[in-house]
């Protein structure tokens, strides 16, 4: 009896539930192996133009528009993965396996592997999702639960992504539930994405699947022809003879795509960029009486989702390489026998708590080397307390120029020796790997370097890269939009992604979450378009006014932008302005 | 090793009671024991709340649902020679004279117009869908019945409400109430299956579905971002005009109140381009 007790324990606790109540095992095709529904999603792709359906706020159509088809031949890009938000809907075997704990035998994770995606994790043992600063992918982070027959899936952390494969965008902030249910040997799969970076409200896809009785179906069949495993590495090409750091895109009106598409399916320009409202049925009557209603504003900035906690906290990067949150600046710290090298501090206020997380990492190992990326006090402000511990003098390493703005602004820092340099590198080997610390000029400031260590393969960013706000640079600083855009250039030409464009070289920015190569070329892309914009703006002989009308950055702001503080999306775009215009 | 031994049949025994459980419970009370209850009405044995008020989301092939496609345009459905030809004679204005306006808002292409839907009970066992574009009402009807000898646009459905597939479900044996670690009441769905049609077209340009099409439909309910989903698989099987099944889902957002209900007739738009003409 006691035994019986304990089995219908076991069968009731929230463990034995977690496991599968529905079973989604096995291969599953869309029906008629490519689908019923939206064909040009199943096979070519849809058109430029294609946005009716979709609630697109006007960020979101802005994006749409700007977006050129040669943005897949960037060599940053050619390998990207359709995304979690999408890849349901491409052209798509669907592989789900179940895997279990190797103790409890617990179903603790779904696997999802799909055709042109990525294989995708949903974890049912009750983990949280990463911290916001984690690294985001393609495929994001998934948890899953039951609910009645239903397997729930919500995902977040995914990297930039699309709708379509035309350029309708989601944003880092979207975040994914999911419904699968099974019904006979149908599978439907209800995608609920909400974005408030570019949509005015929730979009819902529904994507029907059949358990498939073809013998052994391998992703990739049918283009492999089910004729045995392929390597799909994929490594970038040399596909086009623009420059290396082109970055294809259509300044806003330009984009001779959208009249194309109108005329060819009678849409008129207007409908094409309704957002929302073209998803209800009264947009039918609207298309007979020409009536539009206008697409939903965007917002000007959009709050993380998860806000950073307070307080400071460590995250493992790779290789021997930490970083530190919370210090006001990030905290790149390298531990290895020979002891601790870290990359910028932080403030004054934070250096005690970032000396205790050091020593929470590293134990008694001393602190040999602090470098500096540039002489921002949220950078800077812990050099005094960390390179003078007791027992342990540190070298500070830096550009000359770091030293000198630190004397010119009167910091206590600028009172401490350093070893610093003239030209364009130094390089130091240290815990076991070659460190190159790289002058990336007029770019941030004038003294900007970039951190590689080579063996953990990790780059450390310092001022280059703030993931919290559009990049800055102050002319009187010695900063130029020009130099930002070559140094987010330098570190493209460091890094290498693991595979389908993710993964591999990462790389902390001065402020923010961890990016990897597809990140920073993202933000590139981000910083070249607004450049570009602006600069068509100065050439047709628009004012800044006329130009901060036009709202270069419009397309981005939700994520980068701010109405206050001290970089403001109105200063951003100034700098720029007064940069480009010579105006400095 | 010996607790493991002897722990077999009674695992075994206890997952056969929970089997038996799963099998009678509609026909239990709350709990476990107890007389057998009379069945239960399917209102009161609903799996899922499809009652309401909900609006066709039209984020899935615009260019054919929101707008009226070209003639002979059969973009992704599995049409056959002859639903080929019979698609390629479409003419809507022959259609409205002869009195088959309502052709697309047949079963088997109304959940795909972009329409409001407000399903409600008709009686306890018979659920009704009516539409406002089109007016059109469908019922769904619960336990046995006697189809109509004489065919029409929404034919005639019998609805049962679902279950697991690929499992036992818990719930019966804990009484109805929803498992630890899961969240909300019971969801299921719904299955329904449509014969006895009047010809009818899968899309508003003319792409048809002949008399002898059986629809088969699952419907259920999903929440997310503080709104419920409506869904609907469908299986169109006609081997008349089409070369296999034709499956489509289908999604619509619960709305309040019926302050956009938006009753109208019938009627299909010309395609874009002849309106442009």
């Amino acid at each position: 009896m006691r035994r019986i007790d304990l089995l219908a324990a076991l069968a009731l606790s929230p463990l034995s539930i977690a496991s599968a109540q529905v079973d989604f095992t096995g291969a599953w095709d869309h029906p008629g192996l490519f689908g019923h529904e939206d064909f040009n999603d199943r096979g070519s792709g849809p058109e430029i133009g294609d946005y009716m359906g979709l609630p697109l706020n006007e960020a979101g159509i802005r994006k749409a528009e700007s977006y050129s088809g040669s943005w897949l031949s960037v060599p940053e890009h050619q390998c990207t993965p359709h995304p979690a938000a999408y890849q349901l809907w491409g052209p798509n075997t669907l592989i789900v396996n179940t895997e279990y704990d190797r103790v409890s035998r617990v179903a603790k994770a779904i696997r999802l592997d799909g055709t042109f995606g990525i294989d995708r994790i949903v974890w049912l043992d009750g983990r949280p999702h990463p911290p916001p600063e984690a690294l985001h992918t393609f495929e994001g982070f998934s948890t899953g639960r039951w609910e009645g027959d239903s397997l729930v899936v919500e995902t977040t952390h995914m990297k930039p992504g699309w709708l379509r494969r035309n350029g309708t965008p989601t944003s880092e902030r979207a975040r994914m539930i999911e419904h699968f249910t099974r019904f006979d040997d149908y599978l439907l799969v209800t995608t609920i994405v909400d974005d408030p970076v570019y949509f005015s409200e929730p979009f819902v896809r529904t994507t029907e699947y059949l358990l498939t009785a073809r013998p052994a179906p391998v992703l990739g069949d049918p283009f492999t022809r089910n004729d045995g495993p392929i390597f799909y590495k994929c490594f970038p090409a040399e596909e086009t003879t623009a420059g290396k750091y082109y970055v294809p895109h259509y300044l806003p009106g330009e984009n001779e795509l959208l009249d194309e598409f109108s005329e060819k399916y009678s849409v008129p320009r207007w409908a094409m960029s309704a957002g929302a409202a073209t998803m209800y049925p009264e947009f039918a009557a609207r298309l007979e009486t020409g009536r539009s209603r206008g697409v939903a504003a965007a917002p000007a900035d959009v709050p993380p989702r998860q806000p950073p906690p307070d307080g400071i906290r460590s995250m493992h990067v790779k290789g021997n390489v930490w970083v530190i949150f919370g210090a006001g600046g990030n905290v790149t710290v390298q531990i290895g026998d020979e002891g601790v090298l870290v990359v910028d501090t932080g403030t004054s206020g934070a250096a005690e708590s970032v000396r205790d997380e050091i020593r929470r990492l590293a134990g008694d190992r001393p602190i040999r080397y602090v470098v500096s990326t540039h002489f921002h006090a949220d950078h800077t402000g812990g050099n005094v307390l960390l390179a003078n511990e007791p027992r342990q003098q540190a070298a500070i390493i830096a550009h000359e120029n770091v030293g000198l703005r630190l004397v010119e602004t009167g910091s206590d820092a600028g009172n401490l020796i350093m070893d610093t340099f003239y030209g364009g590198s130094k390089t130091i080997y240290f815990n076991g790997e070659a460190i190159e610390i790289i002058h990336v000029a007029a770019a941030h400031t004038d003294g900007d370097s970039l951190v590689f260590f080579r063996g953990s393969d990790v780059v450390s960013a310092g001022g280059v890269i703030s993931t919290t706000s559009f990049p800055s640079f102050a002319a009187s600083q010695g900063g130029s939009v020009e130099g930002l855009i070559a140094a987010l250039n330098r570190i493209l030409d460091i890094t290498v992604a693991e595979t389908r464009a993710q993964g591999g070289t990462m790389v902390v920015p001065g402020h923010g979450r961890l990016y990897d190569e597809t990140d920073v070329a993202e933000y590139r892309d981000m910083l070249t378009i607004i450049r570009d914009r602006i600069q068509h703006g100065i050439d047709n002989g628009d004012s800044l006014a006329a130009i901060k009308r036009s709202r270069p950055a419009l397309d981005y702001s939700g994520v980068f932008g701010a109405e206050s503080g001290p970089w403001t999306t109105d200063a951003f775009i100034e700098a720029i302005y007064r940069d480009l215009a010579g105006d400095r | 090793m010996r607790l493991h031994s002897s722990a077999r049949p009674a695992a075994a025994g206890f997952a056969l009671a929970m089997l038996m459980m799963s099998v009678a419970a509609d026909a239990q009370p709350p709990g476990f024991g107890g007389p057998p209850a009379a069945p239960r009405s399917a209102q009161e044995s609903a799996q899922v709340d499809l009652t309401g008020y909900w609006v066709a989301l039209v984020t899935e092939d615009w260019l054919w649902r929101m707008v009226t496609a070209p003639r002979g345009d059969a973009t992704s459905v599995p049409l056959n020679p002859a639903g080929r030809r019979i698609a390629g004679e479409w003419d809507p204005e022959r259609d409205a004279a002869s009195g088959e306006a309502c052709r697309p808002f047949g079963a088997a292409g109304l959940m795909r117009m972009p329409v409001r839907l407000h399903v409600s009970w008709q009686d306890e066992n018979t659920l009704k869908i009516e539409t406002d574009a089109g007016e059109q009402t469908r019922l769904l009807r619960f336990g046995d019945g006697t189809p109509p000898d004489e065919k029409s646009w929404q034919g005639y459905t019998t609805a049962e409400w679902t279950k697991p597939v690929g499992g036992f479900d818990l719930r019966a044996v804990l009484g109805g109430r929803p498992p630890a670690g899961s969240d909300g009441p019971p969801k299921g769905s719904l299955k329904a299956v449509t014969t006895h049609l009047r010809a009818g077209y899968l899309r508003k340009n003319g792409l048809p579905y002949s008399e002898n099409a059986e629809l088969t439909e699952y419907f259920s309910v999903v929440s997310a971002f503080g709104n419920d989903y409506l869904t609907v698989l469908s299986i169109v099987h006609d081997p008349a005009y089409l070369n296999g099944d034709y499956v489509t889902s289908s999604h619509f957002k619960r709305e309040p109140d019926d302050s956009n209900w938006n009753p109208s007739p019938c009627r299909t738009a010309p395609p874009l381009a002849a309106a442009g003409e």
